[in-house]
């Protein structure tokens, strides 16, 4: 309910009348009782298009790992082949989706990394392209990538969500 | 050779634990009071790239910066609660022994052969250290060479650290200092800018981070009382001694910590005299490089985020005086009625109006930085008179040795965040009588000082801090001590709160 017609502020839609910050300091994220929020809140990165390249960097990690994998002779379980395939597919288009519109996919991108996490779990339950069972350095070293990378992107969706990184087209909506 | 671990590769490791804890910690603090970091020169509102507090941008502000404040933890930062000057004494403390002890180490580095430890002899390094990380990734622990200490990965990483990460964190915090960073003034702008050296130099500072927490979890790797025997005792032959040893030493670098923590945040006072024997010494050499700035007017904050009026950029701090004096000056204009008087022990007192200060000036300006001590920058162009042509006017008396300021604003009066006190600082002579340091009257060719920036006539002192840029000029005393005046640390701030009245870094 607008109390003065008259004023040119109010008619913007600008009201400042009673936001405790037009007078006096104010903290977020503070729980009851405590003086300083918890440590990561104060961690804000706002480098919304860097952080979507890296975001969609890590997808096509993912991507190249589990393509690699699926092009050896070295299968991690029954059937692992077919899966691994999805995975890429869905990396491949991920990142042309990512690169092309600026559409929020980060909860898509979630599950191309956690689909890559259990086909790694799967991996270690069946006979997984380790060194000590029969497989290249190189080749062990791309199947952990695939793990790493996609613990690498939950780590960055946490933070994403956590309000720590902003990706594009979002922004930090820094006032000052 | 054999490389071994020479007695003074191995003090100087535990000395770089304590010293870059410390420079991490009281950087953490120094980050608080100005948490923001920027990608250009300026900072300019809603640029930061990045920011560190839970604060929320205050409505209708006035740039109060020290309200910006974020006071960290004292678990986390030295000494904590937004203590900045306490903070700055620690780090440049510290600074004194890590500096001293890296131009010895690499000393010793070179005079010895022992820089083939870190730096590579053969492009083959840079091949095997590819090789190392992928066997890393394979979960598989690759060797040293024939004859090294470590495998190729580790001698590149210990070397950027060494060779490059900490030449890089010294640079970039030498030129946080304004009298370098103002001397220097083109090595500050093909750096990028105040604010880009700041931003640098806090990465270098995640770079030790990263850095240590990787070397962590290799020593771990590599199995922690082989890996701490090598450091402790120079040899792998007493793991378990060396990991009980090394362990006892981390939890006596721990105890350091809290003991300073707690020292700091109880005798303040005492830490400052530890800063001023140590650091004085050095810091004090800064006076020989006076401010020798030559901006652009492109350079002016605001002209790249195109405003109109590029002094709404110029950042300020502090509350204009709130008194019916000054009120009054600000209705009439200031032009007519204000009067700088200029007195004490010269030969001839003298008042100046605005009028006679812009003829006595004769179109003189000077377009420079403006460093705050919280981390803000600003670039303005400034037309005024030199101090030292004032005193040449004045004529000090044989004997005087320092200027004081004395400003309209009093602390607790007008700003809610400090207790009472007319706002002044002094200057040594030497400082007075730089080029650059000036009796302004005007910002960016856009008339009078606007209320935030000092108005109607304010000092800059190029080489200092913000805060020794008095605003709201009212007097000028020349004096033969300044030990006497108020509690004798020759400024408010000195006075009230922990800062050395040498702010040359």
């Amino acid at each position: 309910m607008m109390e003065d017609q008259h004023s040119p502020a109010l008619r913007q839609g600008v009201d400042f009348r009673g936001t405790p910050n037009a007078t006096e300091r104010v903290t977020e994220h503070l729980r009851p009782g405590k003086k300083r929020a918890p440590l990561l809140r104060y961690i804000r990165i706002n480098l919304p298009r860097t952080t979507r390249l890296l975001l969609l960097f890590v997808i096509a990690v993912i991507g190249m790992a589990s393509a690699t994998i699926a092009l050896s002779d070295y299968e991690p379980f029954p059937f692992a082949a077919p899966l691994l395939w999805c995975v890429v597919v869905a990396a491949v288009i991920f990142v042309a989706v990512g690169l092309l519109t600026k559409n929020r996919i980060w909860t898509a991108g979630l599950g191309i990394a956690a689909a890559s996490t259990l086909i790694y779990v799967g991996g270690i339950l069946g006979d997984a392209p380790y060194v000590w069972n029969g497989a290249s350095i190189t080749l062990a070293a791309v199947w952990n990538i695939t793990l790493f990378a996609s613990l690498g992107y939950a780590l960055l969706y946490w933070a994403l969500r956590y309000g720590m990184i902003v990706a594009a087209p979002d922004d930090q909506h820094f006032m000052d | 050779m054999e490389f071994g671990f020479p007695w003074w590769l191995r003090v100087e490791h535990f000395l770089n634990i304590i010293f870059l804890s410390f420079l991490v910690r009281s950087g953490i603090e120094i980050l608080g009071t100005y948490p923001k970091l920027y990608r250009s020169q300026h900072t300019v509102p809603g640029t930061a790239w990045s920011q560190f507090t839970v604060q929320r941008a205050a409505k209708h502000k006035y740039y109060t910066v020290g309200g910006e404040y974020d006071d960290y933890s004292p678990r986390i930062s030295l000494p904590g609660r937004g203590l900045l000057g306490l903070g700055r004494y620690w780090h440049f403390i510290t600074v004194t022994g890590f500096v001293t002890s890296w131009v010895i180490y690499i000393v010793l580095l070179f005079g010895t052969g022992q820089w083939r430890r870190y730096i590579p002899t053969s492009l083959d390094t840079f091949v095997q250290a590819g090789r190392d990380m992928v066997s890393y990734l394979a979960f598989v622990v690759p060797e040293a060479a024939d004859g090294a200490p470590f495998n190729a990965i580790q001698q590149l990483s210990y070397g950027f650290v060494f060779l490059v990460l900490t030449p890089l964190v010294i640079l970039t915090g030498v030129f946080q200092s304004p009298a370098v960073a103002n001397y220097f003034s083109r090595i500050t702008r093909m750096l990028g800018g105040r604010q880009v050296i700041r931003t640098v130099h806090f990465l270098c500072m995640i770079g030790y981070i990263v850095f240590t927490v990787i070397h962590v979890a290799m020593v771990i790797l590599h199995g922690y009382g082989y890996e701490t025997s090598k450091i402790v005792f120079g040899h792998t032959d007493l793991p378990v001694a060396g990991g009980v040893v090394f362990t006892i030493g981390l939890a006596l670098v721990v105890l350091l910590h809290v003991i300073a923590t707690r020292w700091t945040l109880a005798e303040g006072r005492a830490v400052e005299k530890l800063h001023n024997i140590v650091v004085r010494p050095w810091t004090n050499l800064l006076y020989h490089l006076p401010a020798r700035m030559h901006y652009d007017r492109d350079n002016v904050s605001g002209k790249d985020v195109v405003l109109k009026n590029t002094t709404q950029n110029f950042r300020g701090s502090g509350r204009p005086p709130e008194t019916p004096e000054y009120l009054a000056l600000m209705a009439n204009g200031y032009e007519d009625d204000y009067v700088l008087e200029i007195g004490g022990y010269v030969e001839r007192p003298m008042s100046l109006t605005i009028r006679e200060l812009r003829e006595l000036a004769e179109g003189h300006s000077q377009t420079t930085l403006h460093h705050c001590v919280q981390g803000f920058t600003s670039i303005g162009k400034w037309r005024g008179i030199s101090v030292s042509d004032l005193l040449d006017l004045a004529g000090p008396l044989p004997g005087a040795t320092d200027v004081v300021f004395m400003s309209f604003q009093d602390m607790g009066r007008d700003d809610a965040l400090y207790e009472g006190g007319t706002y002044y600082e002094s200057t040594p002579m030497i400082e007075a009588r730089m080029p650059q340091t000036l009796i302004a009257f005007d910002l960016n060719d856009e008339g009078e000082i606007p209320a935030k920036n000092g108005a109607p006539v304010r000092l800059r002192t190029e080489t200092s801090t913000g805060f020794r840029n008095l605003k709201w000029l009212e007097r000028i005393e020349v004096v033969n001590r300044y030990d006497i005046i108020v509690e004798g640390r020759g400024g408010y701030f000195e006075d009230v709160d922990f800062y050395d009245r040498n702010q040359l870094i």
